[in-house]
């Protein structure tokens, strides 16, 4: 393998997958990327054999070949490198060497035999989107995820592929994010993926939002690819709870407020608020929101905001950092509550969105009184 | 079945691993755990309904399945969601808030005479004496004649399984059948430490007091889980020096002596001693052969266990009572099954997890000296480290990995217990153990150069111990 690549492609590269490469790994080879040259340019790829993310850039390929090397080495250097064509040459199975300009490297890396082999994907679906949907899908729900080891399903995010609509769920059981765009899939489209957020972040990251993004599936494995890159992951198995059944039909209490002084009202109330349930309670009545935090060991914190509200007056508890998450992703200056009652579910929506499609978080009370 | 509900559910979790798909268990049946048996009925809960649908649907009528082969006896499982995630402060989508208690009558809402949680087979009467509890079991019973008079607080300490909660128990029995009136409480350090939190959190810690320093009897066991819990504690001293200096009886169970419990304040160390301490130990053989007699006696009139089997019992299982109830049990389950009568042969089959090939085959088969050392120093030779490494406390991945290879072999070919190895390799916790052999399976599987040191070490070994 011999071939000369500009300094920039390279790093344009290295950064787009040096973030699939596992921080700490037990499988050595697991740490360094994949270098492949060919007629066509040269891939570099990376995984954790969870993810795996592979971007191909044009280069001078004298002779082709593979093997691997290690990433963050690989990444340093070239970080440093003067502004230069590099030449990159395989010195054997497991060793290159990199020149650029007069600086001269010998690097050793893994043979390319040792890295692990990507799970099957077939792109016979004929399922395309443009990259920014998928953007706007996973940056509005993704944060939702639960993190919680004893909850496994609810640590991916659900994507549910219809023929004229595409839909992301995630929840952690306290708070949920439901959004759905009209897509036309073509028809026969269909399919329900329980996809990690860690793949999609990389989705997010390696596709430009106008780029046309192809979507493959395998046995258990779902990939993302346009011309240059393609993302695959594998997925997590096993029904996704029933999310409809707990988004409420009949909350009857509605309050409109201003985005931007809830959230800084927020923000100041939880500062004395407990650093276990972050508990601010939010009073309803028909003009005002009023804030109360009552902290033992802290202290306690009042504040108000103007509010349009109809129905009976409310209290109700919740965790401030759940509200601000939702909040932080609406995508309108007003928000519109609904409710129930302090012990069921809230719905958050975004008030006066013109996009079509459809954007809904629930969040889960906290108790008021232990 | 005189198992816990978690051994009931350990044993079922570790035959259902081998008939489902390794994420299918680890994502439905890993974040459960065992709450409650009740006869043949165990309780799981599961941390949300949807989980707990899923897997009465799916997991519950294979797992009851296994119960005959796991425990020898017919088991329904049935998933709740954890009473815990009911409780909490911040409330879930999927999981139905706790259903309001039923308020209590007025009918008797002076003393909430509580019945202790007790278990009806904790008797004196099915308590067998021998030489490793006599001490233990006449100070029972002198307390048992006069609560609160002699040996206050009684201290009995021992290794798990051994009958500690059995005697501290059946010292409730015996003075509750005289005086039903007395008001008794018996509950793990644990539960005590929960229940204390609680009333913190609750702000119900005046009830807390009440509910305690008002009992004529307190039975606490495991006294050592109060390790380092420092409030719990304070408070729990407390208690006791009201409960004390009232002369109410105290008894507490441990897994070692007061003095050497770490973590427990002075001041509690040395009022566990103020009355008495006693220890019961590893029953001998005769004494073991004496509970296995009363134990067959006990549960199984209708089968007949011959003397030879009890011998073989006795001679090979050595850790705990428990364990020795728990062959008895699966033995008659076994013969029932089979409709044939109890024998040697059949014991050999029945008990062939129990009665491990390196200590069964009295008859001659294990002359070849398979160890835990010695598989220590065929792994050390084949790593090329010092056996005595492989014990040290280094975690360094030259002796790490050498260190995951020899528990391996030893899990797998003397089928150790997951403590004994920790024990053999410098006193390491179970649960390190499980993350090792983990670990080693998977270089194993994936390691070409790990494979073939294993392969080695095996060569290694003692002639025919592959």
């Amino acid at each position: 393998m011999r071939f000369t690549i500009a300094r920039e492609k390279l790093q344009e590269a290295l950064t787009s997958v040096a973030p699939a490469v596992p921080a700490k790994t037990t499988l050595p080879v697991l740490a360094n990327i994949l270098v492949e040259a060919s007629e066509r340019g040269v891939r570099f790829s990376g995984t954790d054999l969870d993810v795996a993310v592979t971007v191909e850039v044009p280069a001078d390929v004298e002779a082709s070949g593979a093997l691997t090397l290690p990433a963050k080495r690989l990444g340093e250097i070239t970080r440093e490198l003067p502004p230069a064509p590099v030449k990159i040459a395989a010195l054997g199975e497991q060793r290159a060497t990199l020149e650029c300009g007069r600086t001269k490297f010998k690097l050793l890396g893994l043979p390319r035999d040792e890295y692990p082999a990507f799970a099957p994907v077939e792109f016979t679906t004929g399922w395309r989107v443009k990259s920014s949907v998928l953007h706007e899908l996973i940056s509005r729900t993704a944060f939702a995820v639960s993190n919680e080891e004893s909850r496994p399903i609810l640590n991916g995010v659900l994507w549910e592929l219809r023929p004229e609509l595409l839909r992301m769920v995630a929840t952690n059981g306290h708070r949920l994010a439901l959004m759905e765009t009209p897509v036309d899939m073509g028809q026969g489209a269909n399919g329900d993926f329980i996809v990690p957020p860690r793949a999609l972040e990389q989705v997010r990251r390696i596709f430009p939002p106008e780029e046309e993004v192809e979507i493959g599936k395998g046995e258990n494995h779902l990939a993302f690819r346009s011309p240059i890159a393609s993302v695959s992951t594998r997925l997590i198995e096993g029904p996704y709870p029933n999310y409809d059944t707990v988004i409420p039909k009949d909350n009857d209490r509605f309050a409109v407020v201003d985005r931007a002084s809830l959230v800084s009202a927020l923000r100041r109330m939880a500062v004395v608020a407990s650093d276990q349930t972050h508990r601010v309670k939010l009073a309803f009545n028909t003009a005002l929101l009023r804030f109360t935090v009552q902290t033992p060991d802290v202290g306690e914190g009042q504040d108000e905001i103007p509010v349009q509200f109809t129905g009976d007056a409310l209290d109700i508890g919740f965790n401030s950092n759940y509200l601000l998450e939702i909040l932080r992703y609406m995508p309108t200056d007003e928000v519109r509550f609904t409710f129930k009652s302090a012990e069921r579910a809230a719905t958050v929506l975004p008030e006066g969105w013109s996009a079509a499609g459809r954007y809904v978080c629930l969040v889960m009370p906290l108790r008021l009184v232990d | 079945m005189d198992l816990a509900p978690h051994e009931v559910w350990n044993r079922l979790l570790e035959c259902a691993r081998r008939e489902m798909a390794e994420h299918t268990f680890r994502t439905w049946l890993e974040p459960a755990h065992a709450v409650e048996l009740r006869g043949e009925r165990l309780t799981v809960a599961v941390p949300d309904q949807f989980s707990a649908d899923w897997n009465e649907s799916k997991h519950a009528a294979l797992l009851s399945s296994l119960a005959p082969v796991a425990l020898g006896q017919p088991c329904q499982v049935e998933f709740v969601v954890d009473a815990k995630s009911r409780q909490r402060v911040q409330m879930d989508l999927f999981v139905a808030p706790p259903t309001p208690p039923p308020t209590q009558s007025g009918a008797d809402g002076a003393a909430p005479a509580r019945r202790p949680l007790l278990n009806a087979k904790y008797t004196l009467d099915n308590f067998v004496i021998g030489k490793s509890n006599e001490l233990a079991a006449s100070a029972a019973l002198a307390v048992a004649e006069a609560p609160g008079r002699d040996y206050n607080p009684l201290f009995l300490y021992g290794a798990t399984g051994i009958g500690k909660t059995h005697l501290m128990q059946a010292v409730a029995h015996a003075i509750l059948a005289r005086t039903p009136a007395f008001r008794a409480a018996y509950l793990g350090a644990e539960r005590f430490t929960n229940e204390y939190v609680m009333s913190i959190q609750g702000r119900t810690t005046h009830d807390f007091r009440r509910r305690f320093r008002e009992l004529d009897l307190l039975l606490i066991d495991d006294v050592h889980f109060l390790k380092g819990k420092e409030a719990t504690q304070e408070e729990f001293f407390h208690t006791f020096n009201a409960l004390y200096e009232g002369g109410r009886q105290i008894i507490l169970t441990s897994d070692r002596p007061p003095s050497e419990i770490p973590g427990i304040e002075a001041r509690l160390v040395t009022r566990f001693q103020w009355g008495m301490v006693a220890d019961i130990e590893f029953p001998d053989f005769e004494h073991r052969i004496a509970i296995l007699r009363q134990k067959a006696q006990q549960d199984h009139l209708q089968h007949t266990i011959p003397d030879d089997v009890l011998n073989l019992i006795a001679e090979h299982v050595r850790s705990s009572v428990r364990e020795l109830e728990g062959c008895i049990i699966k033995l008659i389950a076994f013969a029932s099954l089979r409709q044939q009568p109890v024998t040697v042969d059949l014991a050999l089959e029945a008990l062939r997890d129990r009665i491990r090939p390196s200590t069964a085959a009295g008859n001659g088969g294990d002359s070849r000296g398979l160890t835990i050392s010695s598989i220590q120093s065929a792994v050390a030779k084949a790593w090329g480290v010092s056996p005595a490494a492989l014990s040290s406390k280094s975690r360094t991945r030259e002796v790490a990995v050498p260190r995951q290879a020899a528990m391996l072999l030893s899990r797998e070919l003397l089928n150790a217990h997951l403590a004994d190895i920790g024990n053999a390799f410098g006193g390491r916790d179970h649960s390190t153990v499980i993350h090792s052999l983990e670990r080693a399976r998977y270089l194993r599987a994936t390691d070409q150069e790990f494979a073939e040191r294993l392969q080695l070490a095996v060569l290694e070994l003692p002639v025919g111990a592959a």
